[in-house]
């Protein structure tokens, strides 16, 4: 079997945060909120595609099931920032 | 390349594979039925599944089309069936069961290496988030 060299650059997961343009002026809150809003989308998404399977409207269990899921670990993921976050403010608490 | 590229995929995936379920339960459903709005005897249906360009080099699958199998079927002897012809043989339908139960095989595993994907995945999600606990 030939395994051809693949012909595109990995580039998104390498590049420094600090690059990419967030929110207004690359404010931290704002990111935060960006983040917070995109969790609550996906939600909101998983949410009324569950309400839609319950109704017998839902096209398919596995896309329901995926969107939740995905829904998991991003809520998981948010957290676990928060709870960063508060973590470092309670350090700089201490400080005094 | 974001954390639910894969999930996408396997979730095309699993969309195909279901929809190989659906047009199995039909060839399965109509292995008998020697009457169709087109006249004549059902015609078994295939899934015909194509690649899709998903991002860079990955790609997701697609369903092309549901293509009809138009081998003839087989022809049995049976007179008094209004549905027989001048020499008293009725054609049937060209599903033959015992294959049409080794691809429902295949589809249920198919499907199931589908969700095996989503799983690992979301594991992997849930183990790159227990960094640095």
């Amino acid at each position: 079997m030939r395994i051809d060299k693949p012909d595109f650059t990995l580039t998104g997961p390498f590049t420094p945060a600090k690059d990419k343009p967030s929110g207004k002026d690359g404010n931290f809150m704002d990111t935060l909120k960006e983040a917070i809003d995109s969790v609550n989308h996906q939600a909101k998404e998983s949410e009324q595609m569950a309400m839609d399977l319950s109704s017998g409207r839902a096209p398919s269990i596995h896309e329901a099931m995926i969107a939740m899921q995905k829904t998991d670990v991003m809520m998981r993921l948010m957290v676990t920032m928060t709870n960063k976050l508060i973590e470092g403010f309670n350090e700089l608490k201490r400080l005094s | 390349m974001d954390l639910f590229t894969a999930m996408d995929i396997s979730a095309s995936g699993l969309r195909a594979q279901r929809t190989r379920m659906n047009v199995i339960s039909s060839n399965i459903a109509n292995a008998r039925t020697t009457r169709t709005p087109g006249g004549g005897p059902y015609q078994r249906r295939d899934v015909i599944l194509r690649e899709r360009s998903f991002e860079e080099a990955l790609s997701s699958v697609d369903v092309q089309e549901i293509a009809v199998n138009t081998t003839p079927g087989e022809r049995i002897y049976d007179p008094g069936n209004p549905d027989a012809d001048g020499q008293g043989y009725v054609t049937m339908p060209n599903v033959n069961l015992m294959e049409e139960m080794v691809n429902m095989m295949n589809a249920s595993r198919a499907f199931e290496a589908n969700t095996l994907a989503v799983k690992s995945q979301k594991d992997m999600a849930l183990k790159a988030l227990q960094i640095g606990r």
